[in-house]
């Protein structure tokens, strides 16, 4: 594995990158308030056969700025900024969750850098957005003040779907391990909850270009999985996986996934 | 959606319809919006590239920081304008 540091013009912002493996190149994308180690799962799954690139947004792990991104549109102009320093002109993205948000922003802003897409638990925005419930709301909200080991065992029950709660605490144990070894950063996440509020990319999924998978847990409490039917329906031609008995972490719960995935990339290489 | 109240909602349609409706003449809302959106990339990528030119500190930096504030003010807009208008 190499890592590396992209530097930001304005002179302060340092956006800390990873790269394992070999083959055509992947940038992973990740979600609200993680890192980019957040992704080893995946990175396991896709590194023996491609270049998997994971990075941390301004404010969170190794990454850093002066100020954080307020917008779905900045943290896409920071995953170019990366792409530009590692010299890659084009590359599979697969962006989860919040990831997936920059995800559309890559591919519509930047659409000559992406060589297929995966939006994963993700949605586009704007009004037609279906939103979580109340509860999962006010957790949200309730999350940025608590101790980083309590919010991340409070947020079981949003995160995976009740199949994996009952079957899998060992496989959600790794997953809070591996989140508490990077500190929490508040205002960071607080920024990336404004940026979700204020993304909206509906009215132009259709003008995505890429190949496009959607997948999405069918159990996801934090993104309803209508959302993600609304995405395969707007973006033209792609592809939609529903994992039935899955929540918002799918990759967790599912880990057949990645390998689904990774064949998608390789079909569109 | 749920976190508006309905008087809310069915005000933004009507602001959103008037709005539309206005625009028809001159090529439409969505142009508009798309129009705004390549107004503020283009300001945005004009002060990167001053900042790249410039090789002195700290002006290189404030351009730079005001080049991503111009894109994010701008993509703030952008967001509410799409919302409203439902494009």
């Amino acid at each position: 594995m190499t890592s590396g540091t992209a530097t930001g013009l304005d002179a302060r912002t340092r956006l800390h990158w990873e790269s394992a493996g070999t083959g055509d190149p992947v940038l992973l994308i990740h979600g609200l308030g993680l890192s980019g180690g957040a992704w080893w799962r995946t990175v396991d799954a896709l590194a023996p056969s491609m270049r998997v690139i994971t990075f941390d947004h301004r404010g969170i792990g190794q990454s850093a700025s002066l100020t954080y991104a307020y917008t779905t549109e900045a943290m896409a102009d920071d995953a170019v900024s990366i792409l530009d320093a590692l010299d890659i002109d084009r590359l599979h993205v697969y962006g989860f969750s919040l990831g997936g948000m920059v995800a559309q922003q890559l591919a519509l802003r930047h659409p000559e850098r992406v060589q297929s897409l995966v939006l994963g638990a993700t949605h586009s925005g704007g009004r037609r957005a279906r939103i979580p419930d109340s509860e999962v709301m006010a957790f949200f909200q309730r999350r940025a003040r608590m101790p980083a080991e309590e919010a991340a065992w409070a947020s079981v029950p949003f995160n995976y779907g009740p199949r994996s709660q009952a079957e899998q605490a060992d496989r959600i144990a790794e997953d809070i391990e591996r989140r508490l070894a990077n500190p929490f950063n508040e205002r960071a996440y607080r920024a990336q909850l404004l940026a979700a509020s204020l993304h909206n990319c509906y009215g132009r999924l259709e003008r995505i270009s890429a190949p496009t998978l959607v997948v999405h847990g069918a159990r996801d409490r934090i993104i309803p999985v209508a959302n993600a039917h609304m995405s395969a329906e707007r973006v033209p031609g792609a592809q939609l996986t529903i994992l039935e008995d899955a929540g918002h972490l799918y990759p967790t719960e599912d880990p057949s996934v990645d390998k689904a995935i990774g064949a998608f990339f390789a079909a569109h290489g | 959606m749920a976190i508006m109240d309905e008087k809310f909602e069915r005000a933004v349609d009507t602001v959103g319809t008037a709005v539309k409706t206005a625009l028809v003449p001159w090529g439409g809302a969505e142009a508009w919006v798309d129009a705004y959106e390549a107004a503020i990339r283009a300001a945005t990528d004009a002060q990167l590239n001053v900042a790249r030119v410039i090789g002195v500190e700290p002006v290189r930096s404030f351009v730079a920081s005001w080049a991503d504030l111009t894109r994010d003010v701008g993509a703030t807009h952008l967001s509410g304008a799409r919302w409203i208008l439902d494009v």
